[in-house]
């Protein structure tokens, strides 16, 4: 499906270009480039030169990979972005399908909530479970209530806790594109699969998922490397003796004489980054299911 | 494996309307009946009602006398080909044809087995690995047919099985899907709007109107003796002389019915030097005369009758038929005129928009 959609956008959008770049004036409208050219070399190029300016004084890659602390950063926040995603994923997968089969006043509420969890400002939200997390919160209020528990929830600035949060935030970059997978799903493959014999069951598994699985996948890598590089809601809901990559190198930068061991810090956490993404667009095809 | 199917007085109502009203079918183990009819006559309704996918609100559906109304698709027994055949894209060709096993928990070797079984059946060796994507229109379709053999189903639902395929792919198509339907011996319920596509695959044929089974018989008796004018004029191409007072409108020749309409088709007619005067026989004028390779086809117009369309054998000489003169045309078969009991005027002529997009 993915590659009809490919090959059939490509030639519209040429034949568009083409006669769009004759009005402009051919080939010398090239200056139409400046703008977005101008835009990457001042905020992405220059920046990232800086870094690896920063990064060769003071033999600072060779800090950041002794540095064992960071070594267990890296780890803990593979760790996390890979347990979220594959989180997100399944919870979002499910949330989609729902969206796609509730009757229609559910599917608006359901819809209502997923765009207010995208427009509301990411510190907010972190706010909010802050506020669950207290020790003497909401969680321990109903726990309490219900007979379950004397002591205070413990659950806030852990490690876990900052889970829940990150597959909250992160669940509408799973949920939208799969929705967008199940839209463009053919009905007559889950009618044909019903008069070949297979159940509902049979039909999710063998017809409906697999069709879903590049939307799926796009959805869970986005999550994933989003998650490598999140600050906020680690460093406000999580351990602080356990900090993320992201943490660190915050830290580092603030501290005097580290910023070149910072600045290698976060060009190993970019590497890592282009690595994944690049492993998961071979396997998954990602890029495809975005360039649509 | 070919069972009897048998529809008792099926009635459908969707949103408080009844799109069919009543329909019996008796259809015999491994026979194979085209449902056709024009749009919104309530064939694919019917085919949906025998697949399960749209519920009766009254009658019955019967396996071999077994009432299987309330059992769901999956647990029918069908082998359905979708008009755009809905085959998996995500799946090889092997495993789309295997797909009915697997729902029915084949092991895998026994899938594999059948599934290159099915694709020789289907002209296909060798291609269960391909992705399904690679195959042509007519390839795909093939495959669609396979994967709804593939089980050995006691049903075999045709819907719209050509309505993708160009022309002459279509023709071919036709008689391969009658020599598989033969091969395996599976009680097979096609539907389609094109009449030639019905005759030649079908034993049966059952022309369908405003959810009502018109007519049901072979191809010939279907054609030579249309039992409504609906019929006559949705299969094949017919003229209709009015018979009144026991005789027949134009030729004036005595008939067996009191009253009705006759049904001449094209090819019933011959020039009139070439029958014994004993023939009925009228003059008319030729408006065009085309030749068709086989034959020629001439329209005519007689003051009385108004226009028809007849066929002349391709040795005929064609100045004798140019446009503009009258010629004496003759039934061949005068005495065995078949005669509907409707009146002409009765019914307006069939709306054909319905049929050119077929052909």
């Amino acid at each position: 499906m993915n590659d009809t959609t490919a090959t059939a956008t490509v030639p519209a959008g040429g034949r568009l270009a083409s006669p769009l770049r004759g009005a402009l004036g051919g080939n010398g409208a090239l200056w139409l480039l400046v703008p977005p050219v101008t835009f990457l070399v001042l905020l992405l190029v220059v920046p990232l030169g800086f870094l690896v300016y920063l990064a060769l004084q003071d033999s600072g890659f060779s800090k950041a990979l002794g540095d064992e602390i960071f070594r267990a950063s890296i780890w803990r926040t593979l760790v996390l972005a890979a347990t979220v995603s594959v989180l997100t994923l399944i919870f979002g997968t499910i949330y989609a399908m729902a969206l796609a089969i509730a009757p229609k006043g559910v599917a608006i509420a359901l819809l209502i909530a997923l765009f207010t969890l995208f427009w509301t400002s990411l510190l907010v939200r972190t706010y909010g479970w802050m506020l669950l997390y207290l020790p003497q919160g909401p969680i321990y209020s109903v726990l309490h209530g219900l007979g379950l528990r004397d002591a205070p929830v413990e659950v806030f600035q852990k490690t876990a806790a900052a889970y829940p949060a990150m597959v909250h935030v992160m669940l509408p970059y799973v949920v939208l594109p799969v929705y967008a997978a199940i839209r463009q799903l053919d009905p007559m493959h889950l009618r044909a699969a019903r008069v070949l014999g297979a159940g509902p069951l049979l039909t999710l598994r063998k017809v409906v998922l697999p069709q879903l699985r590049s939307g799926i996948m796009a959805g869970a890598v986005l999550v994933f490397v989003m998650s490598l590089g999140f600050y906020v809601t680690p460093q406000l809901l999580g351990s602080p003796t356990g900090p993320m990559v992201a943490s660190l190198i915050g830290a580092s930068f603030n501290t005097p004489g580290e910023t070149s061991t910072a600045a290698a810090m976060s060009l190993v956490l970019l590497a890592v980054v282009i690595v994944v993404y690049v492993a998961a667009d071979r396997v998954f095809k990602v890029s495809e299911q975005w360039g649509r | 494996m070919s069972v009897q199917l048998t529809l008792e007085d099926v009635r459908v109502a969707l949103g408080g309307n009844e799109i069919l009203h009543g329909v019996s079918l008796d259809i015999a183990p491994g026979e194979f009946l085209t449902l056709l009819g024009p749009s919104g006559s309530g064939k694919t309704t019917t085919l949906n009602v025998i697949a399960g996918l749209v519920p009766t609100s009254g009658g019955h559906v019967r396996f071999d006398q077994q009432p299987v109304e309330k059992r769901p698709p999956h647990d029918r027994d069908i082998g359905l080909v979708f008009q755009s055949y809905a085959l998996f894209p995500h799946m090889t060709v092997g495993e789309n044809v295997a797909f009915p096993l697997l729902t029915r928990k084949v092991d895998k070797a026994k899938r594999r087995a059948v599934a290159e079984q099915m694709l020789e059946l289907v002209q296909l060796p060798g291609t269960a690995d391909r992705p399904v994507r690679s195959l042509s229109g007519g390839q795909q379709q093939r495959i669609a047919l396979a994967r709804a053999l593939a089980p050995s189903p006691s049903v075999l639902l045709l819907d719209e099985p050509m309505a993708a395929l160009d022309k002459q792919l279509r023709e071919t198509m036709q008689i391969e899907v009658k020599r598989i339907q033969q091969e395996v011996g599976v009680t097979t319920v096609a539907v389609t709007h094109d009449q030639t596509e019905a005759m030649t695959m079908s034993d049966r044929v059952a022309i369908m109107r405003d959810g009502n089974v018109e007519q049901i018989d072979t191809p010939e008796a279907l054609y030579r003796r249309p039992a409504t004018l609906f019929a006559a004029r949705f299969l094949g191409e017919t003229n209709l002389v009015a018979v009144r007072d026991g005789r027949l409108a134009g030729f004036g020749t005595g008939v067996g019915a009191r009253s009705g309409t006759a049904v001449l088709r094209p090819e019933d007619f011959a020039l009139g030097g070439d029958l014994p005067g004993s023939a009925p026989r009228l003059s008319v004028r030729v408006t065009t005369a085309s030749f068709q390779g086989t034959r020629y086809r001439l329209d005519v117009v007689h003051d009385e009758v108004g226009a028809m369309i007849v066929t002349l054998p391709a040795s005929t000489d064609p100045t004798t038929i140019a446009p503009g003169t009258t010629i004496e045309l003759a039934l061949n078969d005068g005495c065995d005129l078949h005669v509907v009991p409707e009146d002409v005027e009765s019914e307006p002529p069939l709306v054909s928009a319905d049929l050119t997009i077929a052909a």
